[in-house]
């Protein structure tokens, strides 16, 4: 008896450990060796029908719907929308505002639409936006976007509907300021604000598509239709319900079960599992951002630029591919954080930057501790499984390379706190989250004063492409600076990128209109069910 | 009386070396609460901001002192993350994980007294053995793995409950209980229906040697009666001992379940915000269940005197 219920558990176990079966070869959606790019296309379950309730299962919990909070609130668009978009190239267009332009980068003219309404009935007008930006401004409330209105000298509403920004210097993202999905671009009502006081953050009041109904912290957050929405015929839903499902597994059963119709999926391993599943489509896109090491550039060995490049050439992409991604090539061997689909993207780069060789890496090892320094580090990890599974694979790569590293693992708190912000390291694993735009990311991540600059890198070339890439008023000026950055980083390697961080929504096959950034931030106005 | 008043001091006592325990421990915790509420890209005067805001510069007697005065006026602070209040917290989930360890609690006794009386009527025999070690094998597998397992079955295969997700009674009582069945097996299964049975099944065993049995026995009294009316209150000394310390194990569960199974009750919360840091939140939702834990230990003591009159004696 007992004998037999064992292997009943041990088939259940491979079973589970298989997704429930599916065989791998078919009903994926996406082209081959492109699993990871698959853009929202035009769907053929004819005209949108007006009803229904859908719900989204979430990978985290959001701290809040305060706009200052720096969270993934994924509820934000559904409750603000956002005064400018992304379109689907990647250029700023205006959206619940009607335009935001500028002739010298230095003055900028938002112009609102006429009739756009909270849902508590106050005016979204100009005064509105620029109490909105005050309070990104405000010290006291350590605003996540501050660094998006640190360059505004002063504003004014010249009337009801236009607001006139007048920045310190030439700050070209400043309407994409208005757009990221964490950006500025995102007004609550003040009239809410000033009504809750500390409560607003469990209290929001937007002017998007769905007003807010309550939110219950790691529970759900339920959102019912605006009849009042500023686009005429939209939302369709009735109701939109959002779930915070941290478990990957319990994620994964919740929609190959029906329990939700969306999914916000993270790992390579949920998303193939999930493609394998002919019912379900996954939307996915390469968004910028990167999963990488940062080499201390303060800190020898690292701030020799041969060992960055000896640390770059001991990479084994295919073997990333297979440990961290699931054996999607296409995921591993991102070459910086800009995505070959973004309309910046420098594809010399690829030429630049070091391909896997790890005689080459041996040579410069050599050579460094001819001269006299010691090749020897620490590399330092946060204490999670996955991480500890690539720190594993990488002692291999290490040891190919003959290379003397200490592993030292950390819990994630004590890894941000005490090795990223003091920079006390010599080599540690990071990511950067998907992003859309450049700006502030890329400054962050690669200027000298950049706040996510964990390298510590510093190089008056990057600084000045940097500067001239966001106060350029020609848009091609702009980009070729953008390019350069790119060429620049990938010279230097500061940070030995590895790969993008996977992510996916997956739906149902009755949920249409999803309507994403390619980083995958969900506006739910044109969702619809056809059940 | 007496023994009451006794009682509530030992639980005072209790609670304040388990705030002050739990507050150092925090207190000795890596990581930043601010640091890690503004994230990465926080700058070092949004970090002092911050934590000057949430008054964690302050010595940690002044913050002990701050925050048990708040409790005793029935304010347990608001969380650092959401600024929600933690009572507001608390009384949102406090019903959910009650119920789900009610549930456990119910449905393991509904299955451990009846296979606990009849084994120890039929020791040894094969309906003995199997119910023995599937038992065993329950509680050897950890409870993760018992829930996906039932996820798999119930939710996967046979399409009948849903995976995850909570339904509040609010919303319906039937899919209420429907949503708590696999999280409701997973706890009573994983946790303590076997010890219940093994317990039982013991001290019935040894009192259906005792005189009185015999008595009745020989008095031709039907089995099911002898087993019900003189078998079973005697045998459940123990078993209500171990229920109450059972508390203890189930809140220790359920934390595993509420996260799995995405039930929104305390257990989740202690898991959230220790990942969060979210210290004020943690102290409520810690000063709740050993106060929970302690308060049914003194009820399990007070019903001994209901069980068996000697106990006021002695």
């Amino acid at each position: 008896m007992a004998k037999f219920r064992w292997s009943l558990i041990a088939a259940l176990l491979v079973l589970a450990a298989c997704g429930g079966g599916g065989d791998g070869d078919e009903g994926s959606a996406a082209a081959e060796g492109d699993e990871f790019n698959t853009p929202v296309t035009e769907d053929d379950a004819g005209d949108p029908v007006a009803g229904g309730s859908l719900t989204y299962g979430t990978y985290s919990e959001s701290i809040g719907y305060d706009p200052t909070k720096r969270s993934t609130s994924y509820g934000n668009p559904a409750i603000y929308d956002s005064l400018m978009r992304f379109d689907d190239a990647g250029e700023v267009v205006p959206y619940m505002a009607e335009s935001m332009e500028s002739d010298d980068n230095v003055t900028w003219t938002l112009k609102l639409r006429e009739g756009v309404n909270f849902h508590d009935g106050t005016p979204l007008d100009a005064e509105a936006v620029i109490f909105n930006v005050e309070r990104h401004l405000d010290p006291a409330l350590a605003s996540g976007a501050f660094a998006l209105v640190e360059p505004i000298e002063s504003m004014e509403a010249v009337d009801d509907l236009t607001v006139a920004f007048t920045l310190k210097r030439p700050f070209a993202p400043f309407a994409a300021s208005f757009a990221q999905s964490n950006g500025i671009g995102i007004i609550a009502s003040p009239t809410a604000i000033e009504l809750h006081g500390e409560d607003y953050n469990l209290n929001p009041v937007g002017a998007g598509p769905f007003t807010f109904v309550e939110w219950i912290p790691d529970d759900r957050l339920v959102l019912a239709k605006n009849e009042d929405y500023w686009q005429e015929g939209l939302p369709y839903l009735d109701e939109l319900i959002y779930r915070p499902i941290p478990d990957t597994q319990t994620r994964q059963q919740a929609i190959l079960n029906g329990d939700v119709d969306l999914t916000y999926m993270i790992t390579a391993t949920e998303i193939i599992q999930a493609q394998e599943q002919p019912q379900l489509t996954v939307l996915s896109a390469r968004a910028n951002g990167g999963e990488g090491i940062v080499l201390n550039d303060n800190i020898a060995p690292f701030d020799d630029p041969r060992m960055r490049e000896a640390f770059v050439s001991i990479l084994n992409l295919d073997v990333i591919a297979d440990v961290r991604y699931s054996g999607q090539r296409d995921l591993a061997g991102a070459i910086g954080l800009i995505s070959p689909d973004s309309p910046v993207y420098a594809p010399e780069v690829e030429d630049i930057w070091p391909a896997q060789d790890v005689e080459r890496a041996v040579e410069l090892i050599a050579e460094y501790e001819a001269d006299g320094g010691d090749s020897s580090f620490t590399f330092v990890l946060p204490n999670t499984p996955d991480r500890r599974a690539f720190a594993e694979m990488a002692g291999q790569f290490f040891r190919d390379a003959d290379w003397d590293v200490t592993t030292e693992f950390l819990d994630i708190s004590e890894f941000v706190t005490g090795i990223l912000q003091t920079g006390d390291f010599q080599a540690a694993i990071m990511s950067y989250p998907a992003f859309v735009g450049e700006y502030p990311q890329m400054w962050n991540a690669y200027h000298t004063t950049g706040l996510s600059n964990w390298a510590h890198f510093s190089d008056p070339d990057v600084d000045a492409a940097l500067l001239e890439a966001v106060s350029a008023t020609d848009p091609e000026v702009a980009t070729a600076a953008w390019q350069e950055v790119q060429v620049l980083v990938a010279e230097k390697l500061p940070f030995a990128t590895y790969g993008r961080p996977p992510s996916a929504i997956i739906t149902q096959e009755w949920v249409h209109g999803v309507d994403k950034y390619a980083d995958n931030t969900l506006f739910p106005a044109t969702l619809w069910t056809s059940e | 009386m007496r023994n009451v008043a006794r009682q509530v001091r030992h639980l005072l006592i209790v609670l304040f070396i388990v705030t002050v325990g739990t507050f150092l421990l925090l207190d000795f915790l890596p990581g930043d609460p601010a640091a890690a509420l503004l994230g990465e890209t926080a700058q070092p005067e949004q970090i002092e901001a911050v934590r000057d805001e949430l008054g964690l510069d302050e010595p940690i007697l002044t913050r002990y002192a701050k925050w048990i005065g708040g409790v005793v006026q029935g304010d347990f602070g608001r969380s650092f993350r959401t600024n929600q209040p933690v009572l507001d917290n608390l009384a949102n989930r406090v019903p959910v994980s009650l119920e789900l360890m009610f549930l456990a609690q119910v449905f393991a006794l509904a299955l451990a007294i009846p296979l606990g009386i009849y084994t120890a009527y039929r020791p040894g025999r094969p309906f003995d053995q199997i119910t023995m070690t599937l038992g065993f094998g329950l509680i050897a597998v950890a409870p993760f793995i018992l829930a996906l397992l039932l996820i798999l079955l119930f939710a996967g295969w046979l399409d009948l409950l849903p995976a995850t997700g909570f339904v509040r009674w609010s919303d319906g009582p039937l899919g209420n209980l429907r949503s708590l069945i696999l999280p409701t097996l997973t706890l009573g299964l994983s946790q303590v229906a076997i010890i219940y049975h093994q317990l039982l099944r013991s001290d019935t065993i040894a009192t259906l040697q005792a005189d009185h049995v015999l008595m009745a026995k020989s008095k031709g009294l039907p089995t099911w009666h002898i087993l019900v009316r003189h078998a079973l209150r005697p045998s459940s000394f123990s078993l209500v001992t171990l229920t109450g310390v059972n508390v203890g194990r189930l809140i220790g569960g359920s934390v595993i379940v509420e996260v799995i199974f995405g039930i929104p009750g305390i257990g989740q919360m202690l898991v959230q915000s220790i990942y969060n840091r979210d210290f004020i939140v943690l102290q409520g939702a810690l000063l709740f269940t050993a106060s929970a834990y302690v308060i049914v230990n003194m009820l399990v003591d007070l019903m001994y005197a209901f069980l068996d009159p000697r106990v006021q004696h002695g």
